[in-house]
């Protein structure tokens, strides 16, 4: 598959080379062991608001 | 009391697109979706603890008949408040009543510079027309209002076009948001998701941009972490010797999900529930949760993105980790600046067994 880059004027066929398509991924059960009884004290280790504005991923989807 | 600054109530399961990067399987409202009480108690909520932002988003939110009322009870708390529409139903009648709205701002998707993309890339004819509409009107009337583009692989050479339709517009925010391929996203990411190397070129794309209009538009990346290996200033980003993280994900840290029947997410594009609102209280999952407070300490990553210089500002997409490895905690597969990583990664994870 060719490398695109913004305002280029790659030609080929977009929808060739399709992949076949996996099932949706299943969650690692090891990571969501939700059983686990240990609680993190929530202390967050967290950004302050103007890292979250500046730096921090806002993701609307 | 600790709470996200941010958090995004999805408001409805029902759309009216069919949009191929789409994160969840939406098309029908869900049969136990919350309540207007609901929404709004939990709104109350959410403000008590102390949240800056609600992000009103779906489905579609304006396929909710109460999301009016919704809207203007999260603005009058004083809460900054966005909803994120496809636009579509955003008439000029609705644009005015939000425009007496304050603390609120309205982003629109736009997926392409033409309706051949944007209504290819959304699956419902007439959207681009529509969504341009909604830009025009949200603009005019005074609302503080940014177009949204979701960047793929087919949407990627028509960044400059959709760049500068947005100048056309007077639109004063355009928001770049990379692809993380989940929900139908995932069924479709052979056609739609980016290399690391292209990754990179959009970054570098985007840094260019944004210094050539600032005067102009605020031209905004999502996901900034991403820009800091090209930036000028970087050593400042470093990590600091502690855990604490100053940027990047905000999965579970700075953020979190409420879907329309109450679960609560990490993140959007992040499908693992990690509790419901209406069994137990929201702020007691934001807080206990074993999967948040997982997230809330990256020396818990593996590979490059726990070996990554940049750790504390950026921790990689948690979302894209768990749609290519099935594990949240994984590194993140489309990083571009840390392909030289990966073998000190592997030296790591080897003594680490």
């Amino acid at each position: 598959m060719p490398i695109k880059t913004p305002g280029s004027q790659i030609i080929e066929e977009q929808h060739e080379n399709i992949q076949k398509l996996k099932p949706f991924p299943q969650p690692n059960k090891q990571v969501l062991n939700c059983e686990q009884t240990e609680v993190i004290e929530p202390d967050h280790n967290g950004m302050t608001i103007e890292e979250f504005l500046r730096w921090g991923c806002k993701c609307t989807g | 009391m600790s709470s996200p600054y941010s958090v995004f109530l999805e408001v409805t399961n029902a759309c009216n697109s069919n949009c191929m990067h789409c994160r969840s399987r939406t098309g029908k409202p869900l049969p136990n979706e919350l309540s207007t009480d609901e929404l709004l108690s939990l709104i109350d909520k959410i403000d008590h603890m102390g949240t800056s932002f609600v992000v009103l988003t779906g489905g579609e939110p304006l396929l909710r008949r109460d999301i009016l009322e919704i809207v203007k009870y999260s603005c009058n708390l004083g809460l900054k408040t966005v909803l994120a529409t496809n636009g579509f139903y955003l008439t000029h009648d609705k644009a005015n009543l939000l425009a007496t709205m304050e603390n609120l701002s309205v982003q629109i998707s736009l997926d392409g510079a033409s309706a051949v993309i944007h209504d290819s890339f959304r699956g419902l004819d007439g959207s681009f027309e529509r969504a341009i509409y909604a830009l025009r009107i949200c603009a005019e009337v005074g609302i503080d209002v940014s177009a949204s583009v979701t960047v793929t692989w087919y949407n990627f050479e028509d960044l400059p076009k959709v760049i500068d339709l947005g100048r056309e517009l007077r639109i004063p925010t355009i928001k770049l948001r990379r692809f993380i391929p989940n929900g139908q996203g995932f069924d479709n990411r052979s056609l739609l998701d980016l290399s690391p190397e292209e990754m990179r070129v959009l970054v570098k794309f985007y840094i260019n941009r944004k210094e050539a209009l600032q005067h102009e538009i605020d031209l905004q990346m999502e996901q900034a972490p991403f820009t800091i290996p090209l930036s000028t200033d970087k050593s400042s980003f470093l990590n600091d010797g502690t855990k604490r993280i100053r940027g990047g994900c905000s999965a579970g840290n700075a953020i979190c999900v409420i879907d329309p029947v109450g679960n609560v997410r990490p993140c959007p594009s992040l499908p693992v529930n990690v509790g419901n609102v209406k069994e137990v209280d929201f702020q007691t999952i934001w807080e206990s949760s074993y999967i948040l407070n997982q997230l809330r300490d990256r020396s818990n990553l593996s590979g490059r993105c726990k070996v990554c210089e940049y750790r504390s500002v950026c921790g990689g997409c948690r979302a894209a980790a768990f749609s290519q490895y099935g594990n949240y905690l994984s590194e993140d597969p489309k990083c571009w600046y840390t392909e030289a990583l990966k073998e000190k990664a592997h030296k790591c994870e080897l003594i680490s067994v």
